[in-house]
């Protein structure tokens, strides 16, 4: 019997998510790239001659490059190698508008606005390849499941190469395009843990109906073109959304031990300085990302229930690792460390001494939470969910950090507050009051802003409390509520009129 | 007492400078002040003689009241609503007796604010099916280009945000009303009080013409102005912020000095726009704080603060009173070297040829991109994709398009609302629109995009750009670059550097690069 730290990760990840949510790495244009995948059944992979050329010419020069890969800057004369160097670093930096050119990276994903979008055919087991397999299956599904022509308004979309990004990067299509290899096997199976993911009072529901309603805003083709990537941008900003707040409300659907009405709470922040919503919006982050790594603890012991560890006691679990530490080839925990060395020793001890001062629960919670703990310690170098929608949340538009401080409050962008407003009011429907639009905001993700009688009990169901500030009386429901409603109208999602009333309607461009 | 001076004792000018409402006022007060605003009365009779309903909507102030009370003393069986916000459920209590009234053709008019108005319509337009003639009128209360086919056959929606209270017409009246011999008498003190002495001056023509200079200047400026706004900022003018008469007035309680004290949105509109800080002419300022430095010459003990004290209450005398100033200097003039947005203005209102408009309009679009340009004959297509949330490290554009593709249209009244008011729609903002034959996609062109496409003449770099704004920019170019069809292999593409501002033309040639 031994367990790897890192397969503890990725299983109990799969058995309570159903998907590997365990990378650093995961951007948003990584999302697109195997949602599009998905779309289209098919995905290209290029060759390093390619990468060659999108590589930065101080790490390729120039002048190193493979003749027939430097001859395609050749096609009105000859070229100087400095002329070649300014190229490539404007075709890097459109690439780079999606930050996905560092190295080491496993694909390469730039920004994409049709199918030309190109992708490093080297996958490793535990890379990001597997990962995002399994993150573009889940948003695959919920756009399938909605009932929108949305995935063939993708597909139409992405068949479309008449933009300035797919020009720009057709050379490179046309000269490097070696393989396009069909994504046949493109559902998502759900979680192991839980047989009913979409059920109706479940979050994974309620996003697919966000994608029906988004789906009715996305245009339609035009004399059989289509030619606007805009919509690729919406329909993955809204998945970005639906990836963070599925793994958010996880815990709460599959733990028989709590009773919850609503979903986990967001408490957007609005206000530019310090307040008691500011305070209460870290709060809700760290109580969301506390609901990831929970939901991750029942991963955790479901998969070493099927180990068959749950019978061992403490001390037997001790032993072993003591064993591993005196002799390295007998392995119980396997937590990727050269074998005999400092960091090895030092690793196993912590999980011993973690286990050792561990008191609650039965012997086998204990290690359980032991083992939750060290994929939480960055001395594991382990990248568990509760670290991933952290850093995915603030690369996506959902997270603002704070000045000088690692803490972070919930602010969405105006790109992911216009796509979840679109989520709610559809194309057909040109208006809504903002009262009601709060109480969906609320009662389907979890959002809160302060503009409806519940938030409050709301927050008071995850132990969230809005403290009142000196010198001001009620900042949720008033200044935030107001810089919430400032926001929607700046974005030109929302209008307002005397009377307090505000009417909410997307722009229909 | 004669009946007048009931009405009009001065007690209603302190009323009204404290922002009283119609509905506070007798029926006669009402009429002693009323004054014909834009909206025609004898269009709503009309329309009510052939059975319609009119929705007045708006905000509180616009004078819904006030029309309605006067339409009701001449149209028996009229069914009217002047305060829906009485009514706990619209479903249950508003909407089944107004669908009767209609039904049964019996004449009608509303007075409905207008974020109930979209409240009613957003929640029972599926149960009441008329609400969607209410809602259709409501957002087509102003056009462009050609109007689309509105049903006015049973319904009549004024928005009363659109009427222009800030005319000459209005305002004259309205000062002639609230300056009116009655509110000089009775006063009931010996000599004269700040009242009485505002009143005095506001009657003169030439302070009148000055007020009627200032503010029909603002009547542009994106911040609705209501007859309330108007009534309470002339009456605090003369009245100040006291209850009683003042017969040893400083010169606080001048009018130029209250005109500028008040509060409310006409007040901040005026601070905003004319303060001592805001407006600027090299010769006036010169003159005026040479004469304000010479006063203090003989008194040492003044500070500097004392010195711009009494220049801010000479530049304001100024506004009004120049004549008795000795520059040669008008306010007129000040007003013509101020203003700003002159051309958003001009074109907004038709006031220039629509061609120097368009062309105008494309340089401005075309150099918030590329500064050195000045290319007027075609605009230059741009966008932006990313999916991450940071900003773009680059742009890329692969077209332009004729300036023939291209129109101006500057907005109007509805043709029902063009009956209904007596003045044209005065605008502030125009659309720029692309026609492709089926459909057009419009870029309006404010004050704020216009401020931002103006900026990069101005020096300001392009890292500072506002991007919430350049966001509207990008929706229209996008949207257009979805009708066109252009060549999937060659062409020229554009790739600029945000950081530098930079620009890189790269020419694709199917498989391959041509630098040349």
């Amino acid at each position: 019997m031994d367990f790897e730290l890192r397969d503890i990760n990725n299983r109990s990840s799969e058995i309570v998510f159903g998907m590997r949510a365990t990378s650093r790495s995961i951007k948003p244009v990584h999302l697109a790239n195997h949602l599009f995948a998905r779309v289209q059944g098919k995905k290209r992979l290029f060759d390093d001659e390619a990468l060659e050329v999108l590589a930065s010419p101080s790490k390729e020069p120039t002048d190193e490059l493979d003749p027939a890969v430097r001859s395609i800057f050749d096609e009105g004369g000859s070229t100087s190698d400095k002329q070649v160097d300014r190229v490539r670093r404007r075709i890097r930096s459109v690439l780079g508008n999606d930050d996905t050119l560092y190295k080491g990276n496993d694909m390469i994903a730039p920004t994409c606005t049709s199918d030309y979008s190109i992708t490093k055919p080297k996958l490793s087991p535990y890379g990001s390849g597997e990962i995002l397999d399994s993150v573009g299956r889940f948003l695959y599904e919920l756009a399938e499941r909605a009932d929108s022509d949305i995935s063939d308004a993708l597909h139409t979309q992405l068949e479309d190469h008449h933009d300035g990004v797919s020009l720009l990067i057709r050379p490179l299509i046309e000269n490097f395009d070696s393989r396009v290899e069909s994504v046949d096997d493109v559902r998502w199976n759900g979680p192991e843990i839980d047989s009913e993911p979409f059920a109706e009072d479940k979050m994974a529901n309620d996003l697919v109906d966000g994608y029906e309603t988004l789906g009715t805003h996305l245009n339609q083709s035009h004399k059989g073109k289509l030619n606007y990537p805009r919509d690729l941008e919406r329909v993955v900003r809204f998945g970005c959304f639906s990836f963070y707040v599925f793994l958010v409300n996880r815990h709460q659907e599959i733990n028989d031990d709590i009773e919850r009405s609503a979903p986990v709470p967001i408490l957007l922040n609005y206000l530019e300085r310090e307040t008691a919503v500011e305070e209460a919006s870290i709060a809700s982050v760290n109580n969301a990302h506390a609901e990831v790594e929970r939901a991750t603890r029942i991963g955790i012991s479901d998969y070493l229930e099927r180990s068959g560890v749950q019978n061992k006691d403490k001390e037997w679990i001790i032993e072993q690792l003591e064993a591993q530490i005196d002799d390295p080839d007998q392995v119980f925990l396997d937590v990727h460390r050269q074998s005999g060395g400092d960091k090895f020793e030092r690793d196993l001890n912590t999980a011993i001494t973690l286990l050792d001062s561990s008191t609650a629960g039965s012997d086998y919670e204990q290690f359980v939470g032991t083992l939750n703990d060290a994929l939480h310690l960055s001395q594991f170098k382990a990248f568990p969910p509760r670290n991933t929608a952290q850093t995915f949340g603030w690369r996506a538009g959902l997270l603002r950090p704070g000045q000088g401080t690692t803490e972070r409050w919930f602010e969405f962008n105006s790109e992911i507050l216009e796509v979840i407003t679109m989520s709610i009011v559809g194309a057909d429907r040109t208006e809504m009051s903002l009262r009601e639009f709060c109480g969906e905001l609320r009662q389907r993700y979890g959002i809160i802003v302060g503009a409806t009688s519940n938030d409050r009990s709301h927050l008071q169901e995850y132990g969230i409390e809005v403290g009142a500030d000196a010198d001001r009386s009620d900042v949720l429901s008033g200044e935030n509520a107001t810089a919430f409603t400032d926001r929607l109208v700046e974005l030109g999602l929302a209008e307002r009129y005397a009377d307090g009333v505000t009417i909410v309607s997307p722009n229909q461009d | 007492m004669p009946k007048s001076e009931a009405n009009l004792r001065k007690s209603l000018l302190f009323d009204l400078a404290q922002g009283a409402i119609a509905e506070t006022l007798t029926e006669e007060q009402r009429s002693e002040l009323h004054v014909d605003t834009p909206l025609r009365e004898d269009f709503l009779t009309e329309q009510l003689q052939e059975g319609k309903h009119i929705i007045l909507t708006g905000n509180p102030g616009d004078g819904k009241t006030q029309f309605i009370l006067r339409q009701q003393e001449r149209i028996s069986n009229l069914y009217t609503e002047t305060d829906v916000s009485m009514y706990s459920d619209y479903g249950e209590d508003l909407l089944p007796v107004w669908k009767e009234e209609l039904e049964t053709n019996n004449p009608g008019i509303l007075a409905i604010n207008e974020g109930p108005l979209h409240e009613i319509i957003s929640d029972y337009s599926s149960d009441f099916p008329f609400l969607d003639t209410v809602s259709d009128q409501l957002r087509n209360q102003i056009v462009f280009g050609d109007e689309p086919d509105i049903d006015f056959d049973d319904i009549v929606v004024i928005d009363l945000t659109h009427q222009n209270i800030l005319s000459r017409d209005v305002i004259t009246g309205m000062v002639d009303r609230l300056t009116r011999s009655e509110f000089l008498e009775n006063h009931g003190h010996a000599g004269k009080c700040h009242i009485q002495h505002n009143i005095e001056n506001l009657r003169d023509e030439r302070v009148k013409e000055s007020i009627v200079q200032l503010l029909t200047k603002l009547a542009t400026s994106e911040v609705h102005v209501n007859i309330r706004h108007l009534i309470n900022f002339l009456a605090y003018t003369i009245v100040g912020d006291t209850t009683s008469c003042d017969t040893e007035f400083s010169e606080d309680r001048e009018y130029y000095n209250l005109l500028f004290e008040g509060q409310g949105k006409l007040f901040d509109l005026f601070r905003e726009h004319y303060e001592v800080t805001q407006l600027t002419h090299p010769d006036l300022d010169y003159n005026l704080w040479m004469d304000v430095e010479e006063s203090f010459a003989v008194n040492e003990s003044a500070t500097y603060q004392d010195v711009l004290e009494k220049y801010q209450t000479e530049y304001r005398r100024f506004l009004f009173e120049n004549e008795t100033f000795e520059f040669g200097i008008r306010t007129g003039e000040v007003l013509d070297l101020y203003q700003q947005n002159a051309e958003l203005i001009n074109i907004s209102n038709g006031d220039i040829d629509q061609t120097a408009a368009l062309e105008q309009t494309l340089r401005r679009i075309n150099s918030y991109f590329e500064p050195n340009t000045r290319t007027q004959s075609h605009l230059r297509l741009w966008f932006s994709h990313r999916y991450r949330a940071k900003d773009s490290q680059a742009l890329v554009s692969r077209n332009e398009l004729t300036k023939h593709a291209f129109d101006i249209e500057t907005p109007r009244f509805n043709s029902m609302l063009q009956e209904a008011f007596e003045e044209s729609y005065a605008s502030s903002e125009y659309v720029f629109a692309y026609d492709f034959g089926e459909e057009r996609v419009q870029l309006e062109i404010d004050s704020g995009l216009h401020e931002i496409l103006s900026s990069l003449d101005i020096g300001i770099p392009y890292i500072l750009r506002d991007r919430q704004r350049e966001q509207q920019l990008f929706k229209f170019m996008n949207k257009i670059e979805y009708q066109e069809s252009y060549s999937e292999t060659r062409g020229e593409v554009r790739v600029k550097d945000t950081e530098t501002g930079n620009t890189t033309e790269i020419r694709v040639t199917g498989d391959g690069y041509d630098l040349s």
